[in-house]
């Protein structure tokens, strides 16, 4: 068993011969926090996708608990499956199914809890992320911010050992932004889980990262912790945590 | 020329391995009877009107094109038993068919390709469960069981259809034109219409379910997915007709000796 909750070996990802990412070394241990940022169309959502096994990668291992998640089993791999929860940028809720529907999914089609059971879940998750009201609404016919929140219940309804958050504050208002936040660190803590999340708000990354990566050039700078993040020596880091209009970021491009 | 030759045969390709997964899937993890039970439900029910009232025209057309030939040779005893024959034999199935590649195909296409390109299939997969049996299984048996159904329904109405005309165009009564389909329609006939039946929807259900899963590219690849789904649905449709047609004569030659 690896001592490690993921760890990537030498990641690589081309699409039709370009190259997005090259030879990625990644170990993330239980119960970490590891944030991801950089500038847009770098591979940040790519990687995710790769490290939570929606994505092969052209080359290398991602490894989950010691397993190769791309070389075992179908059966086994929907089993530690079962174990992920997944954001995704745009939500990807069931848009033909309403709220309370949307939770009891994962619960209805992986689990044989009885329906009083999954009941009790639904009403559970939505008090938890402040949606009982919306129960019986549409995806469609709930705000942005709601759309995020429902989507965080769906992900964390069969109580997943590894989480990951792709963009979970893209769009939302600076005090949205700050409760979902606090709503994923607030469920962190009560389940005891590892945490993966992509976030290009500086303010979030900090307030919730043990450490943090920044994807750059086909490569991953891990930075370390935030105070190590904000003092670190790459010119293309600080440029990105500063906003700055000049550096090698913009001058690449 | 040649690139658009080589999409053709990697579509046919990926199609063919499509087919083989939903089997698989089937065979070995198959989906809840009840989502089955559902998809038939809801295809039947959106295609029955169309079906019913093209049938009901087909039986018409097909009565008034056979009383021109019959009338010639002073036989239009033989009328309902022809124009019945006809219409389950190939007329029937093949229409039901274009039907249902109209309607369903598109509407199933257009489903998981909107599901696919806004992540909902993935999401289904995160969740540690499989999007093969969950979604495409049911939508594919859920197509053909119902398109026996509208097949039932669609040659009723033939019937129906060429009888109304028989009476008005050809001056037949009812009598006269029912005498001859139970000798004229054997066994084989009804047989044959069901066997091409089934083929159909296999290749429409095939097609529909694997351009909307194999979607790509935000709403333009999903409108691209649909388009591409009606017309391989119909090429199909007409190519696995012309290949049934042969087989179905060719096993009939040896039952028969000749």
């Amino acid at each position: 068993m690896s001592q490690f909750e993921i760890e990537c070996r030498g990641v690589s990802k081309a699409f039709d011969d370009v190259l997005l990412l090259h030879s990625i070394q990644l170990q993330i241990s239980k119960g970490e926090t590891f944030v991801l940022i950089g500038p847009s169309g770098q591979g940040k959502s790519v990687f995710l996708k790769i490290l939570c096994g929606l994505m092969p990668p052209s080359q290398g291992e991602v490894l989950h608990q010691g397993d190769n998640l791309y070389q075992i089993s179908d059966s086994k791999r929907n089993l530690k499956m079962q174990d992920i929860g997944m954001l995704f940028q745009k939500n990807a809720l069931f848009d033909s199914l309403t709220c309370a529907e949307n939770i009891a999914f994962p619960l209805r089609e992986i689990t044989d809890q009885s329906e009083a059971e999954i009941q009790d879940k639904i009403g559970h998750f939505l008090e938890a992320v402040e949606l009982p009201h919306a129960r019986d609404l549409y995806p469609h016919e709930i705000s942005g911010g709601m759309q995020k929140r429902l989507g965080i219940a769906r992900a964390l309804a069969l109580n997943p050992k590894l989480i990951f958050y792709d963009d979970p504050t893209a769009g939302l208002d600076p005090i949205t932004s700050r409760t979902i936040i606090d709503l994923i660190l607030q469920l962190r803590e009560q389940n005891d889980s590892t945490v993966i999340a992509i976030t290009n708000d500086m303010g979030r990354a900090y307030q919730m990262a043990d450490r943090i990566g920044m994807i750059v050039d086909r490569e991953l700078i891990i930075t370390g912790s935030v105070a190590d993040t904000k003092s670190h020596a790459d010119p293309r880091v600080s440029q990105f945590i500063n906003g700055d209009l000049s550096g090698p970021l913009t001058e690449a491009q | 020329m040649l690139v658009s030759l080589n999409n053709i045969i990697a579509d046919i390709g990926g199609g063919v391995i499509f087919f083989k997964q939903i089997v698989w899937q089937g065979l070995t993890k198959p989906c809840r009877l009840q989502e089955i039970t559902d998809q038939t439900w809801k295809v039947t029910i959106q295609s029955m009107s169309t079906t019913a009232m093209a049938g009901f025209f087909v039986g018409g057309i097909s009565t008034i094109q056979f009383t021109m030939q019959v009338k010639q040779f002073g036989a239009l005893g033989y009328l309902g038993g022809l124009a019945t024959s006809g219409t389950i034999r190939e007329v029937g199935p093949l229409l039901i068919a274009f039907m249902l590649s109209g309607k369903v195909g598109a509407y199933t296409s257009a489903e998981l390709g909107t599901m696919k390109v806004t992540e909902q299939i993935d999401a289904i997969r995160c969740l540690g469960a499989n999007p093969m049996q969950e979604l495409i299984l049911p939508r594919f048996l859920g197509i053909i069981s119902s398109s026996f159904f509208l097949l039932v329904a669609g040659l009723l109405m033939s019937v129906l259809g060429g009888l109304l005309m028989g009476i008005f165009f050809a001056g037949i009564n009812v009598h006269e034109y029912l005498r001859h389909i139970p000798t004229i329609v054997a066994g084989g006939s009804v047989l044959s219409g069901l066997f091409k039946c089934f083929v159909f929807a296999v290749v429409l259900a095939t097609i529909c379910t694997y351009k909307g899963y194999s979607a790509s590219g935000g709403a333009k690849g999903v409108g691209k997915a649909v388009v591409n789904t009606a017309v391989a649905t119909m090429v199909g449709i007409v190519v696995a007709d012309w290949l049934t047609s042969v087989i179905g004569d060719s096993v009939t030659m040896v039952y028969l000796g000749m």
